[in-house]
């Protein structure tokens, strides 16, 4: 194995230079463009042309008639207005997101790190346990988990085997009920951290063994390596989990925005203009939580390093 | 502490005693995790005084097949077969699933290991694109869909869900960690940029090959807006659509909700059949694939 790499290593770097670059440079442009055109295609029809509209509705008011097909009147910034300071049905929900989403990520990060280190060690039945974990990729949905509210299934208070015996360890009954719904917070956030789970166990793959051999031949203690080793290693990866996360959750059906979204879409008084204008202003709520999370996580990694 | 020790103590013989803490808390949590299962199983067993009790109960007491009746004997009544919804499903989430991996590993390729004019812009695109809310974009999307002329055919389920940043996003940040060495040793081999993405680059990252191929067949198996909005012929509508018309046409609320609770559990089972096919391919330690 160490040899392979080290060959990796050198014979490019000292044959590259001088022969190949040019004629390489030129023919790889015209590659790249040709990888990546079936992408700018679709992306173009169905991404850049779909959001011009949307711009171009938010600032009309949009009605539609059998006869008269689509008809856009010019209203100007007045459906951003009616949304920023007449209705608050938007603002109030905006703002609790914004709140709850940058208390979470953090959250959820910290937890998938955590879990995806367990996974790594050398533990019995370990397939079994990263199935699970990754469980929630495949069955999440807003509908499902909606479902598992109302029959209970979310509470650890519905359950009064668990109840009873945690009131038997601990005698003040506001303790317990913080304890508990604290916990079913946590495992709410874990079924979102899937995904993350999944790039972080991947790049903890990749950290060789002889990085913690020397580590602790060096003196180094458990805890110490887990801080200057492991999680150096995969910070890198912790704004993209950052990224997907905040657009996962921002996404996710339960969330109360899309549905004010979808509704306005078909309400007389506001139709597809107000509509449009609501999820510019939404993306852009969604842009600002990202700029704060990946900013304050870009920062650390590079003075980590 | 204990979890870093026993990372130090290599190929431990036994059981370590550390090691049973660590068991102690992923058997905790991973039994929460099971439990979005077990209720999903649970419910569609449950009569209608379960369904309806209160207060809920999260398992079945008296499990029956009830519902499950119900569901054969609606069907049966529509006018076109399942099977054709079923199929309708199969084929536009297959074509879907292959066409993103395609379309979305080649553009990712290109992003991370080519350089060409533009590069830097299209992947500040790409992440920009993720972070816009796709109901900003659907409200136009009926106009396109309509003016390219797939209004009404299988093209319409399959086109519009091709446009999935997330997907080159995840395979771009896997096709990074790949060293360039090992593209330029291949090249230098005499290798042409086909043949690196093939054989070298895709067998690499298969791990994120197979979860961006779970993520969309979740997107696409569970989609029923493109057969309401983009679709006028009901034999080209798909299952989960018909899965919600059943639900709506059942008429009274009480077979609703028994319809409601099976047709969840028809729609999940090949969700988990297909992980578990694929599960082995998703946790495939990349440490084996020599990118160490």
């Amino acid at each position: 194995m160490i040899t392979e790499t080290k060959k990796g290593k050198v014979e490019p770097k000292i044959i590259k230079p001088v022969k190949t670059r040019l004629s390489l440079k030129s023919k790889q442009s015209w590659t790249g463009i040709l990888f990546i055109s079936p992408w700018i295609i679709g992306f173009l029809a169905f991404f850049a042309y779909p959001l011009y509209r949307t711009v171009f509705m938010s600032f009309h008011n949009v009605s539609f008639g059998l006869k008269t097909g689509w008809r856009y009147k010019w209203v100007g910034m007045e459906n951003y207005q009616r949304i920023m300071f007449e209705e608050t049905d938007f603002v109030v929900a905006a703002q609790n997101f914004f709140v709850q989403t940058l208390l979470y990520v953090p959250v959820i990060i910290a937890l998938s790190i955590i879990i995806a280190v367990l996974l790594n060690q050398k533990i019995k039945g370990k397939i079994i346990f990263r199935l699970l974990f990754f469980l929630p990729v495949i069955i999440l949905s807003g509908k499902l988990m909606e479902n598992m509210d109302t029959y209970g299934g979310m509470s650890l208070t519905a359950n009064e085997f668990i109840l009873e015996s945690l009131y038997m360890i601990i005698p003040s009954k506001d303790v317990v009920l913080l304890i508990t719904s604290l916990f079913e917070l946590i495992v709410q956030l874990l079924w979102f951290s899937a995904v993350p789970i999944l790039i972080f166990l991947a790049s903890l793959q990749k950290i060789s063994k002889e990085i913690y051999e020397a580590a602790s031949i060096d003196g180094a203690s458990p805890w110490s390596s887990f801080w200057k080793i492991t999680l150096p290693m995969v910070y890198p990866l912790v704004s993209v989990c950052v990224i997907y996360v905040v657009v996962f959750l921002a996404n996710f059906e339960t969330n109360p925005i899309n549905s004010i979204i979808m509704q306005s879409k078909y309400d007389g008084s506001r139709r597809e203009g107000y509509a449009s204008a609501l999820s510019i202003l939404y993306s852009l709520v969604q842009l600002a939580v990202i700029a704060i999370l990946y900013y304050s996580t870009h920062s650390r990694s590079t003075k980590g390093r | 502490m204990s979890v870093v020790r026993s990372l130090i103590k290599f190929n431990p013989q036994k059981l370590h005693k550390d090691q049973w803490g660590f068991h102690l808390v992923l058997l905790i949590l991973s039994l929460f995790m099971l439990l979005p299962i077990v209720f999903i199983v649970n419910h569609a067993f449950k009569p209608f005084t379960e369904l309806f009790a209160y207060p809920p109960t999260f398992f079945v007491k008296m499990p029956t097949l009830e519902n499950f009746r119900l569901l054969i004997n609606f069907s049966a009544e529509s006018g076109i077969p399942a099977s054709r919804y079923v199929f309708n499903s199969l084929f536009t989430t297959t074509l879907v699933i292959l066409l993103t991996l395609l379309i979305s590993s080649l553009a990712a390729y290109a992003l991370s290991k080519l350089s060409f004019r533009g590069k830097h812009v299209f992947n500040k695109v790409n992440t920009l694109a993720l972070m816009f809310v796709p109901i900003a974009v659907a409200i136009p999307r009926f106009l396109i869909i309509e003016n390219l002329g797939i209004f009404n055919t299988y093209l319409a389920h399959i086109v519009p869900m091709l446009a999935m940043p997330i997907g080159i996003f995840l395979l771009k940040q896997f096709m990074d960690q790949v060293p360039d060495d090992l593209i330029e040793a291949s090249k230098m081999d005499g290798a042409g940029n086909w043949r690196v993405y093939w054989n070298v680059m895709l067998p690499l990252v298969k791990p994120a090959l197979v979860t961006v191929a779970i993520l969309t067949f979740q997107a696409s198996w569970g989609n029923s807006e493109s057969s309401s909005i983009f679709m006028d012929d009901e034999s080209l509508r798909t299952l989960p659509f018909y899965m919600n018309t059943l639900v709506a046409q059942s008429g009274n609320i009480v077979a609703g909700a028994g319809l409601a609770a099976v047709a969840g559990l028809v729609m999940f089972v090949p969700n988990i059949v297909l992980f578990i096919v694929l599960q082995n391919k998703v946790m495939d330690s990349m440490a084996h694939t020599g990118i160490k």
